[in-house]
C-alpha cells in the first residue's frame, strides 16, 4: 500500500510534532522516519496509523483519504516502541488477537498463527507470557502480532530501541529479510542514523516537525539537503570559514560548510606537496578505531576529525600536520551543494586515497 | 546451566556486600527485631487471639448458639446483603473511575480524583450524619419520602446508602495506580489491530487490572461488612432489623454478653485474616511475575 502524506500539522500545547509534513512512499518499499528523538516522528507515525489525529493535512493510503477512519479500516499493523505485547495473554494469544477482533473462524486462526509463528521462528515458545520472553523475542511476537492480520501497511516504532546493542545488529537483518519476504510496505521510525541505513531503502529525514530530506540513504549521505541533515547524518566538522581554505577562496564568508572525515586528507610525512594546496592543522586527539586512526585536528580555528589508515604511524596531540581539503558541503542563501576545490593548473597530482564523488 | 550457577553466585556477592555496607552490629539487629517483634505482639497479636479465646471460653456449643440465635443471624444476613449490594456498585464505580481517570484527559480530572478521597478524609459519623439530614424525619427529602411512605433513615435503604459512601474509595483506589503504571500502550496495540472500546476493555484492560481489582474487592468487602460509624448513625439499632454485625457486638459488650459478642467479632475478626492473605497472595503473584522476567532476562544476556 503506497502512503502519501499532504501538509500534515499536528500541535500539542506549544510544541510543533509535524509543520506541514509531504511525503509520498511507494508501495512495497521499506522506508525510514529519521530524526533526533523530539523531532516528532512518532506523532506523524501515529497519525497514519490513525491513533492521533491532524490538525489540518490529509493522510491518502492507496490514494484513499483516510482522516476521518478509524484504525480498524486503515489496513495497517503498528509495532510499538516497548512492543505493548498484552501481558496476560500467551504469545499465541497475543497473534490471535487481530484475527480474533476480525472475526475469523477459530481453524483460520489457529492456521495463521501458526504460519507466523514459523515465520519468526517462535516455536515452542507459544504458551509462555511476556514477562517469560527476552528482549528479542518479544519484538519477534511484536512483529508477528502486527503481521497476523495481513496489514498491507506496517509500521515500526523504535523497533530496536529496548534491544541490547549485540542483539539489536542481528535483529535489524533479521527485520530486513523478513519484510522483503512478506513484501509489505513498511515505515519505520528511527533516532539512529546507522540503523536507518542499514534497514531503509528509502529515508525521510525529520526535524523539529519538518521533513529535512527524502531519498535513498546513499543520496542522503552524498548530498545532504540541509545544515541539519549535513550535522546529523553520518560524521561531518564544521567549517565556520570555507573562504579560508586554500582552494575554497572563491567561497563567500558567512556560508555554511561541513566536511566529511574522507574529505580531509592527511598526508604522509615525507610527501612533496607545494605549500599553495595544504593547510597546516594542529592535531588535538588520536584514537584507535580498528580500521583507522581517528584524528581530531584544530583547522582554522574549528574541530575537524579525520581519519588515516591503521597501518599509518599515527601523529601525536600537539603535532602539526598538513591537510588538503577536497570537498566541502556548502549551503548559503538557502541552498546546498557540494563543492570541489580548485585545483591549481598544472599541479594535478595523484591523490593518496581515493574519493568518492 | 552453568549460566545459572554464575547468576545466583553473583546475586549472592551483590547482596554480602549491600550487607556489609549498610548493616548494624548483629547485637543491634537483634534488639531492633525483638523490639519490633513485641510491639506487634502485644498491640496486635495479643488482641486477636484474645478474641478467639474469648468467643470459644464456653466451649463450640456455646460459640455456635451464639451465632446462631435469631438476632445473630438477623445480623449476619443484613450484612450480607448490604455488602452484596454495596460491593458491586462501588467495584463498577471505582473500575470506571480509574478508566476515566488513567486512559483519558478530561477536565476536571483532579476533582474527581479528589472526590474519590473524600469518605477517607471524612469521619464515619459525619458521613452517616449527612444522610439522616438528607433523608431523615427533618431532613431535606424527609417530608417527601414520608408522604411516599419510604423509609431510608432507620432501614435497610440507609445502611446501605451509608455503606455504599464509606466503601467507595477501595477500588477505585487501588486500580489507580495499577493503571497509570501500565499506561496506554497495550490499549492502543488492540485498537491498532481493529478492536472496539469493549473489546479492549474486557480483553485488555480488565485481565491487566484483575489482582489490584480483586484485592480492591475484598477491602471493599471487608469495610463494607464491619464499618461501624456511619452504619450505627443510620441504623437505628433496631434488634433483628437493623442490627449489622458490628452493631450487634455492641450490643451484646453492653448487655456484657462477652462470649456471645466475641463469637460474632469472631467471624470480623476471621475476615480480617482472609483479607490479609488475599493481599499476601496478590503481591506473591506479582513478584513472582517479576522475579521470572528479571530471570529471562539475565538468562537472554548471558547467551
Amino acid at each position: 500500500m503506497s502512503i502519501e502524506v499532504r501538509g500534515l500539522t499536528k500541535t500539542f500545547g506549544t510544541y510543533k510534532a509535524a509543520d506541514n509534513v509531504s511525503f509520498h512512499v511507494p508501495t512495497g518499499r521499506l522506508a525510514g522516519l529519521l530524526g533526533p528523538s523530539g523531532g516528532g516522528k512518532t506523532t506523524l507515525l501515529r497519525m497514519i496509523a490513525g491513533l492521533e489525529f491532524p490538525d489540518s493535512g490529509d493522510i491518502l493510503l492507496d490514494g484513499r483519504n483516510v482522516n476521518g477512519s478509524s484504525p480498524r479500516d486503515r489496513g495497517i499493523g503498528f509495532v510499538f516502541q516497548s512492543y505493548a505485547l498484552f501481558r496476560s495473554m500467551t504469545v499465541f494469544e497475543n497473534i490471535a488477537f487481530g484475527l480474533k477482533v476480525r472475526k475469523k473462524s477459530k481453524r483460520d486462526i489457529e492456521r495463521r498463527v501458526a504460519e507466523m509463528i514459523e515465520l519468526t521462528g517462535l516455536g515452542g515458545l507459544e504458551r509462555r507470557r511476556p514477562h517469560q520472553l527476552s528482549g528479542g523475542q518479544k519484538q519477534r511476537v511484536a512483529f508477528a502480532r502486527a503481521l497476523a492480520p495481513e496489514p498491507r501497511l506496517l509500521l515500526l516504532d523504535e523497533p530496536f530501541a529496548a534491544i541490547d546493542a549485540k542483539v539489536r545488529k542481528e535483529l535489524r537483518i533479521w527485520l530486513k529479510d523478513m519484510i522483503r519476504k512478506v513484501g509489505v510496505t513498511t515505515l519505520f521510525v528511527t533516532h539512529d542514523q546507522e540503523e536507518a541505513m542499514e534497514v531503509a531503502d528509502e529515508m525521510i529525514v525529520i526535524h523539529q516537525g519538518k521533513v529535512e530530506q527524502q531519498g535513498t540513504p546513499e543520496e542522503i549521505y552524498r548530498k545532504p539537503a540541509s545544515p541539519f541533515v549535513a550535522r546529523f547524518f553520518g560524521e561531518t566538522s564544521v567549517i565556520r570559514h570555507p573562504e579560508r581554505i586554500k582552494g575554497f577562496e572563491r567561497l563567500t564568508s558567512g556560508s555554511q560548510a561541513f566536511v566529511r572525515p574522507d574529505f580531509v586528507e592527511v598526508l604522509e610525512e615525507g610527501a612533496q606537496v607545494p605549500q599553495r594546496e595544504y593547510e597546516v592543522a594542529t592535531v588535538l586527539r588520536v584514537g584507535f578505531r580498528g580500521k583507522h586512526w581517528q584524528i581530531d585536528l584544530e583547522l582554522a580555528g574549528d574541530t575537524v576529525t579525520t581519519d588515516i589508515d591503521a597501518g599509518r604511524t599515527p601523529p601525536q596531540p600537539g603535532d602539526p600536520i598538513r591537510v588538503i581539503v577536497h570537498k566541502m558541503y556548502v549551503f548559503e542563501n538557502g541552498g546546498g551543494s557540494v563543492v570541489e576545490r580548485d585545483v591549481p593548473s598544472g599541479t594535478r597530482r595523484q591523490l593518496v586515497q581515493a574519493f568518492p564523488n | 546451566m552453568a549460566g545459572s550457577i554464575s547468576v545466583s553466585g553473583r546475586n549472592v556477592r551483590r547482596y554480602a556486600s549491600v550487607r556489609a555496607a549498610t548493616g548494624e552490629s548483629p547485637l543491634a539487629r537483634r534488639i531492633l527485631i525483638f523490639v519490633a517483634l513485641a510491639f506487634l505482639a502485644l498491640v496486635i497479636g495479643l488482641p486477636l487471639v484474645t478474641v478467639f479465646v474469648e468467643a470459644l471460653s464456653k466451649g463450640w456449643a456455646v460459640y455456635w448458639a451464639s451465632l446462631t440465635e435469631p438476632d445473630a443471624r438477623s445480623a449476619l444476613k443484613l450484612t450480607l446483603w448490604t455488602a452484596a449490594i454495596a460491593v458491586p456498585l462501588n467495584t463498577a464505580f471505582g473500575v470506571a473511575a480509574a478508566w476515566a481517570v488513567t486512559k483519558f484527559q478530561f477536565a476536571g480530572k483532579r476533582l474527581l480524583v479528589t472526590l474519590i478521597d473524600l469518605p477517607f478524609a471524612v469521619s464515619p459519623v459525619i458521613s452517616g450524619l449527612v444522610f439522616v439530614l438528607l433523608f431523615g424525619a427533618q431532613g431535606w427529602f424527609g417530608p417527601w419520602l414520608a408522604q411516599h411512605d419510604i423509609r431510608v433513615i432507620f432501614a435497610f435503604p440507609g445502611i446501605v446508602l451509608a455503606t455504599v459512601f464509606v466503601t467507595f474509595p477501595f477500588v477505585a483506589k487501588e486500580l489507580i495506580p495499577v493503571m497509570q503504571s501500565q499506561g496506554t500502550a497495550e490499549e492502543e496495540a488492540a485498537v491498532s489491530m481493529g478492536a472496539r472500546g469493549w473489546t479492549v476493555f474486557w480483553r485488555v484492560t480488565l485481565p491487566n487490572v484483575k489482582w489490584g481489582l480483586l484485592y480492591g474487592v475484598i477491602l471493599c468487602n471487608a469495610r463494607a461488612m464491619g464499618e461501624f460509624g456511619a452504619v450505627s448513625v443510620v441504623s437505628g439499632h433496631i434488634r433483628g432489623k437493623t442490627n449489622t454485625l458490628p452493631l450487634h457486638v455492641e450490643i451484646l459488650y453492653n448487655e456484657y454478653q462477652f462470649t456471645a459478642a466475641f463469637a460474632v467479632s469472631s467471624l470480623l475478626v476471621f475476615l480480617a485474616l482472609v483479607t490479609m492473605i488475599a493481599k499476601s497472595v496478590m503481591e506473591w503473584n506479582e513478584e513472582r511475575t517479576e522475579r521470572e522476567a528479571k530471570r529471562v532476562e539475565e538468562e537472554s544476556h548471558e547467551h
